[in-house]
């Protein structure tokens, strides 16, 4: 059996249930560490409850939630974020990351990632809630970036990345920066990614996510983490880690799942793009120290 | 008033009423296409959590019915839980008077009930129930993962057409301590009778199954119940239903 790699470095996996049996049973070199989505091993047993002790085995796991959206007006279950605070002490979680969104209303869940208005209010409501999740599970906040498909209320200024600037200066928390998704956003909404990633606060970068998407005949791309990466994340995640240096990136695939040496084919091209991209950004940093 | 609550509450009305609402569309703004692909991905990812809860109940009832069941249940219910697991229950419970009323096929309520116990015994938390070995003059120890329910029909057997019993049946489901493979193990009256007596956990198994005798009006065990008896204690032992008895402290 390999040893548990302690440091969340290089490229992961999301521990998913289609991929878990051949996943824990060639446990494969190339994945450093898996995400796990906690929703799916809070107060649960079973099958999930086996593969979870099993990936323990082997690798780091990274907790990503899909349920604490901070975006929601709704307060927090108080026993909800017991039971997650409980399993990320159980997994040793470096950190929480979990949606720049909103999944729930007045006690309905609506089990996706909804979007926010850009506004000082979603800003204020964002802040509460990261105080609160962070002060619940006593350890790092990371909020994500997600696609979106149009915007609820009129512009009131605030691009995307300012508006994220301002949620992350606010909450004074982390970013996962899902490389995906600004690719999604900028093709939508028709903006240029690169002066996006640029002017971030790459110090809160934490993690990274890359994922494939659809393309629909009217050119809209649908953001389904079942297709493999295109070329243009791709190249945008090199721009990212040239900028932000070494960080934990995770290839999502939550649909139409290939086998797994497919999959690995694809976190092999990331490990080339991620040593090569971080070995950039050490030169630069030392041409700059040199300066 | 919160402009981020009110598009919140619009966004959860236009994903769940059983059509949306010009008003709620208006309120969000925008291309109006646009918001209708949220709608249709928070619908079609809960349609497919129900179909994969409740295959052969889906089946059975055919598309539009079952269709028509969560949306339903979407409009009047909405889900009400963060594990999206869950939903199934949510929809069993829902649905079920209706179902259960339905003379055209009069086994529905059991199935759906059977694969929704299925589905949440699947996902039940490991529970430690300590035993040794089983001791007739004491209580028994029963595995903690596991959920009963009553049935008239046995549709594990066939959930197309099953004959209706002659009696209720009780279905016990499970997992093995420490397994993940779900197991039905069906019950006659009688056996429903002596597996809940053993359920006690005051009462040694010998006092169950008088209380049983006691409940049939009779005086003395017949050789024939003493045999299916230890039959069905001996089968329920090796099925880890039984785990043993409590550990003498």
């Amino acid at each position: 059996m390999l040893p548990v790699m302690n440091e969340v470095e290089g490229i992961g996996l999301g521990l998913r249930h289609d991929l878990a049996e051949e996943l824990l049973e060639r446990r494969p070199d190339e994945v450093r560490w898996l995400e796990i989505h906690p929703e799916n091993y809070v107060a649960r047993g079973g099958l999930f409850a086996q593969n979870l002790e099993r990936a323990m085995e082997t690798w780091r796991l990274v907790p990503h939630g899909l349920s604490l959206c901070l975006g929601t007006v709704t307060p927090f279950d108080p026993a909800y974020k017991k039971q997650l605070a409980a399993l990320l002490d159980r997994v040793g979680a470096p950190w929480y990351s979990d949606h720049l969104c909103f999944a729930d209303v007045d006690g309905s869940f609506l089990h996706d990632l909804l979007p926010l208005p850009f506004s000082k209010e979603t800003v204020q409501t964002v802040k509460e809630r990261v105080d609160e999740v962070q002060q619940a599970i006593g350890r790092p906040v990371a909020v994500e970036n997600i696609s979106f498909y149009a915007d609820p209320a009129p512009r009131r200024g605030w691009t995307e990345p300012e508006f994220l600037c301002e949620v992350l200066e606010a909450a004074d928390c982390k970013l996962l920066l899902d490389v995906n998704n600004v690719y999604v956003n900028s093709v939508n909404h028709g903006f240029d990614p690169e002066p996006y990633i640029d002017m971030l606060p790459h110090e809160r970068v934490v993690q990274m996510h890359v994922a494939g998407h659809f393309t629909r005949k009217d050119a809209l791309i649908i953001d389904t983490h079942g297709e493999p990466v295109c070329d243009g994340v791709y190249a945008l995640l090199e721009h990212t880690l040239e900028r932000t240096g070494p960080r934990p990136v995770l290839l999502e695939r939550d649909q139409n799942i290939p086998p797994l040496d497919e999959l690995l084919g694809e976190v092999r091209q990331l490990t080339e793009i991620y040593e090569r991209a971080t070995a950039r950004h050490a030169e630069l940093r030392h041409g700059d120290a040199a300066e | 008033m919160s402009e981020l609550g009110d598009i919140q509450r619009a966004f959860a009305r236009m994903c769940f009423d059983r059509a949306p609402a010009d008003a709620d569309l208006d309120r969000l703004h925008g291309e109006r296409e646009r918001w209708l692909i949220y709608r249709s991905m928070v619908r079609s990812r809960l349609f497919a959590m129900m179909r994969s809860g409740l295959p052969k109940t889906a089946a059975l009832l055919g598309d539009e019915r079952f269709d028509a069941a969560v949306a339903d249940y979407l409009e009047a219910h909405t889900p009400r839980t963060r594990f999206i697991r869950e939903v199934v229950h949510e929809l069993v419970t829902h649905a079920l008077p209706e179902w259960e009323r339905d003379p055209t096929l009069p086994h529905l309520g059991d199935l759906a009930r059977w694969e929704d116990t299925k589905w949440r015994v699947g996902a039940m938390e490991e529970r430690e129930a300590p035993a040794e070995e089983l001791d007739f003059e004491r209580p028994a120890v029963i595995n903690p993962v596991l959920e009963t329910l009553e049935v008239t029909h046995r549709v594990d057997k066939d959930h197309l057409a099953p004959p209706t019993l002659d009696e209720p049946h009780l279905m016990l489901v499970y997992r093995k301590p420490g397994g993940s493979r779900l197991f039905t193990y069906v019950l006659n009256d009688v056996g429903a009778r002596l597996f809940r007596a053993w359920c006690a956990p005051d009462r040694s198994c010998a006092d169950g199954v008088r209380a049983v005798l006691e409940g049939l009006g009779r005086d003395k065990p017949t050789p024939r119940f003493l045999e299916g008896m230890a039959s069905v204690l001996a089968d329920l032992v090796a099925q880890r239903v039984v785990l043993g008895s409590p550990p003498r402290l």
